[in-house]
């Protein structure tokens, strides 16, 4: 499975993370290093399997499961508030 | 001679006031109190963003000392009537963008947003015209200088590149905006 942002999501690589907007709801959201991480990987239509295998390289101190518990709950969080959603592969 | 000038002051805002008649005034105060009844309303029941502005009316096209006037007399009747609200700049930018733009000025809507760590979530509305700040300070564009999108051209968004995200923090425009 792959994620792309809908149409009525914007956001912005800023110095200190990513910021997202939802342009129809009005909602902002501000993202940390490792949820901004996440978000480019998935953006760049990467696989969950390949965003965590992507961020082992970055965070090696994080175990495999860890990580993937944290890209889980991230892509659930992005999904669940619709700034990400699923494409067929 | 304070009488006669005072008299005199009246007698020109009421009957020469560069097109603002009393009629003028009259319907500008009832346009400013539907205006904000409906960004109410709509915060109330919709709960996010802002109403839908109302289309630039084409056939008049106020000079600006007018737009200016009338933008002042939509402040005022706004901090009047928004009184559950300390902070007002949503509700005084969107009346006010709707009793212009039906004379003919399109002034655009503007929301800024930020996070200021200790401070929390910030966020302003503010209003531009032809892509220059309408009745704000220079300090706002300083801040909010990265943009982020529009809903249409009437609505833009922005943010303060120094951000700092703290997480998935989710701020919604309904509990930002002033």
């Amino acid at each position: 499975m792959r994620y792309q942002t809908p149409e009525d999501v914007t956001w912005k690589n800023l110095k200190t993370g990513v910021v997202l907007l939802n342009l129809t709801s009005g909602e902002y959201y501000t993202l940390n290093d490792t949820a901004a991480d996440i978000w480019r990987h998935a953006i760049e239509g990467e696989s969950r399997e390949a965003i965590v295998a992507c961020l082992l390289d970055t965070y090696k101190d994080v175990s495999t499961e860890d990580l993937a518990r944290h890209v889980d709950e991230s892509m659930e969080y992005f999904l669940g508030e619709k700034l990400l959603v699923e494409v067929e592969e | 001679m304070g009488v006669w000038s005072i008299l005199g002051k009246r007698k020109t805002m009421a009957t020469n006031d560069r097109g603002l008649g009393v009629g003028q005034y009259g319907a500008i105060v009832w346009e400013t109190v539907m205006a904000i009844a409906t960004a109410a309303r709509f915060r109330v029941f919709d709960g996010k963003g802002a109403p839908p502005l109302p289309e630039v009316a084409g056939e008049e096209v106020l000079d600006p000392p007018t737009a200016q006037k009338i933008a002042r007399l939509v402040g005022l009747i706004t901090r009047l009537l928004v009184i559950w609200r300390r902070r007002i700049c949503f509700y005084r930018s969107y009346a006010t963008a709707c009793v212009l733009r039906s004379r003919g000025v399109a002034v655009a809507l503007n929301f800024g947003y930020r996070w200021d760590g200790p401070a929390g979530a910030m966020a302003h509305c503010w209003m531009t015209l032809d892509g220059q700040l309408f009745r704000e300070t220079e300090e706002t564009a300083r801040i909010y200088s990265a943009y982020l999108g529009e809903k249409d051209p009437s609505v833009r968004f922005w943010t303060d590149p120094g951000n700092s995200p703290g997480g998935h923090e989710k701020l919604s425009k309904k509990e930002l905006a002033g």
